[in-house]
């Protein structure tokens, strides 16, 4: 296989787009309840955490800026295969599509759930993830240019909810937040890792990159995705942290849609019903990247058409749903993925760029040793 | 080949949203009976006394509210057992209000209230507020008439309180919050029926979730005015009469009197805000700073136009 990708001129998309990719892939399932999860380990200094681990995106984006720059236009699967040879490559690039899908799934496990709990309690999980992951498969089969349109309208289609997070700042109580900084930084350390399932999504970076078209200005762009993520993490904690009291912020499961309980509107007097199904415009357009990344690995390492690397991957997780049923195994395996997303997304890339340079120079010395002999 | 599949995938997709749509529970409006109140009463050892107020749409009747009542040991099981007692769904989405009496608030309430919080059919605005006497008669008994609605009347009669600042917000979010949070306890208002008319007689004070005190109207300024603060309310404030006996102009009013050693002052437009400080920690002193701006609006006494400190 070729370790650099030459997609055709049309499969292209302008550099500006990364930014809504890497915004739109970051927020996610995670963040109904980000406030929560960081309220238990650092408490009320939980925003530090979300606003630092979002700084720790900014600079691995840069190391992953660093380490593609390296190659022409490579992606993730054929770096690894460049570094670490065909077979330990491949093998490497099995373990970040078996991550890859099962981040897709965990992403449509948890929407069911909420979907369940908050509209219908009734409705079984098969029918629900079978309609999502049809969307998901419909999406990604179009290619690329589909997939990063995608996230495009479902920015502009769900950003507004931003902005529904005012109305409940009326009843807010600001003192929460203080003592400021006296959790200590072991417990706001544990609260960045936490973090780490909420804020994945930036990795897909590895694997667009090779159709971005001005590929020098990828890098501004993605910051600047990362940035508004970062920004909106942190204004959402701020605002769960002072509008709930600490006991109920650790008994509400998914603070960021409690929040929209407080909107009222004139003739619309349940806000979070309208929240929760639009939430399902965010989720979808993770869903689609993560499966196009981990089915283009069928094509990448095995010469597989992609489209049956999506049947398959769409068809595993599908038949997941009938294996987890209960609540703790749900937490279970969202646990085990954000572990893997800390050490894949956020920790891989830093080690791989060293490993890269090193590599590299060794080539040049060895062909400056050729041309010498 | 590719296109086969694509267009099946197009067809799956429609399939299921045409048909999976209706595999839900369905709801129809008309079969619906949505409780808009609901009260609380102690009966018994273990045994909770349940009342609601409901509402129905029948397109032959107008605007038909029923009551039911009935016993239970927990809030969902009442729902359970009132099913029993009506044609129509009991569902809780419209609930405006709910009433606990005065006995059952005494031995607390956070288990009824955590159902509540619990259930994502209910709203977080819903008004939390504590009966004089039995639940169930403040329900049943009043004479507010049929075809209106109970739940709304009630919705309203708090609501309308709260915007005039006469009462601090006894939603059930700002319940929780002052339930959970440190240093703070919940205040919910106290209704009680008055020759079969529905009044907010007092405020009750809470220690946790149990009722332990009671506070009259004309207190409730000052506990508004730590608690929370005013934008526009208005208040009537008795003030010694000694302390202003050289500013009042006996002969100014309409007719020469002796003043009394009270004088009743009522303000409006108030806008106040506080500050509170803890002076000692081991032994819990603070300072509490509390400002406070307004216009006179009437006085039982006339007065010169001199400045002066009202209260020191």
């Amino acid at each position: 296989m070729k370790v650099n990708i030459q997609p055709k001129e049309g499969l292209l998309f302008n550099a500006f787009l990364v930014m809504f990719v890497i915004h739109v892939t970051q927020t996610g399932v995670g963040l109904a309840g980000l406030p929560r999860i960081v309220y238990l380990e650092a408490e009320h200094d939980g925003w530090i955490s979300v606003l630092l681990a979002g700084v720790l995106t900014g600079i691995i984006l840069w190391v992953m800026f660093l380490l593609l720059r390296e190659y022409d236009s490579a992606d993730l699967y054929g770096i690894q295969v460049d570094l670490f040879g065909k077979l330990f490559g491949r093998m490497l690039g099995v373990i970040y599509m078996v991550y890859l899908s099962s981040v897709f799934f965990d992403i449509c496990m948890n929407y069911v759930e909420i979907v369940q709990a908050w509209i219908f309690s009734d409705m079984p999980t098969w029918v629900l993830s079978g309609v999502i992951i049809s969307l998901a498969v419909y999406a990604s089969l179009s290619g690329i240019r589909m997939v990063v349109g995608f996230s495009f309208i479902s920015f502009i289609m769900t950003f507004w909810l931003v902005l529904v997070i005012i109305s409940p700042l009326k009843y807010s109580d600001p003192t929460h937040l203080f003592p400021f900084m006296n959790t200590g930084i072991k417990n706001i350390a544990s609260g960045i890792y936490k973090t780490s399932f909420s804020i994945i999504g930036f990795e897909l970076l590895l694997f667009v990159y090779p159709y971005i078209q001005e590929k020098k200005k990828a890098l501004l762009y993605a910051e600047l995705g990362n940035l508004y993520t970062t920004i909106l993490f942190t204004v959402v904690t701020v605002v769960c942290i002072i509008f709930f009291a600490g006991e109920s912020l650790k008994r509400t499961i998914w603070p960021v849609l409690s929040l929209f309980k407080i909107v009222r509107l004139p003739n619309l007097e349940r806000f979070e019903f309208i929240a929760v199904s639009f939430w399902l415009l965010i989720i979808l357009p993770n869903l689609v990247t993560y499966l196009w990344a981990a089915s283009k690995g069928f094509t990448r390492l095995f010469n597989i058409k992609q489209s049956k690397g999506i049947y398959i991957i769409a068809g595993v997780a599908w038949l997941g749903n009938f294996f987890i049923k209960a609540r703790y195994q749900m937490n279970l395996v969202t646990d085990y993925i954000g572990v893997a997303g800390f050490f894949l997304a956020i920790c891989y890339p830093a080690i791989l760029f060293p490993i890269v340079v090193i590599k590299k120079k060794l080539r040049k010395r060895r062909q400056q040793d050729e041309e010498m002999g | 080949m590719r296109k086969w599949v694509k267009n099946i995938t197009i067809v799956f997709v429609s399939m299921n949203l045409i048909f999976l749509a209706g595999c839900l529970q369905q709801r129809p409006l008309e079969k619906l009976g949505l409780i808009t109140a609901a009260g609380f009463d102690l009966s018994k050892k273990n045994n909770i006394l349940g009342t609601v107020v409901y509402q129905q749409f029948d397109p032959l009747q107008k605007n038909v509210t029923k009551k039911i009542m009935e016993q239970a040991k927990t809030s969902k099981g009442l729902r359970q057992d009132e099913n029993l007692q009506t044609s129509h769904k009991l569902v809780s989405g419209q609930m405006r209000i709910v009433i606990y009496s005065k006995k059952l608030a005494q031995r607390g309430i956070i288990q009824l209230i955590d159902t509540l919080n619990r259930d994502p059919t209910i709203g977080n605005m819903l008004y939390v507020t504590i009966s004089d006497g039995k639940a169930v008669d403040l329900l049943t008994k009043n004479n507010i008439g049929k075809g209106s609605n109970l739940g709304t009347f009630l919705y309203n009669l708090i609501k309308q309180n709260v915007e005039g600042e006469q009462l601090i917000s006894p939603t059930l979010h700002e319940f929780n919050h002052s339930f959970y949070d440190v240093g703070k306890d919940p205040v919910l208002p106290v209704l009680k029926l008055r020759h079969g008319d529905i009044v907010i007689s007092s405020v009750a004070l809470f220690k946790n979730d149990r009722l332990v005190d009671e506070l009259k109207p004309d207190k409730l300024f000052f506990l508004k005015v730590l608690v929370d603060s005013y934008k526009a309310g208005s208040q009537e404030i008795p003030l010694n009469a000694k302390e202003f006996k050289p500013l009042i102009i006996k002969t100014a009013g309409h007719r020469e009197r002796e003043f009394h050693d009270r004088i009743y002052m009522t303000i409006d437009n108030i806008n106040s805000s506080h500050k509170i400080k803890v002076l000692d920690k081991d032994k819990l002193r603070f300072r509490v700073q509390v400002k406070l701006k307004s216009r006179i609006l009437e006085m039982t006494e006339h007065t010169g136009n001199r400045p002066c400190r009202l209260w020191q």
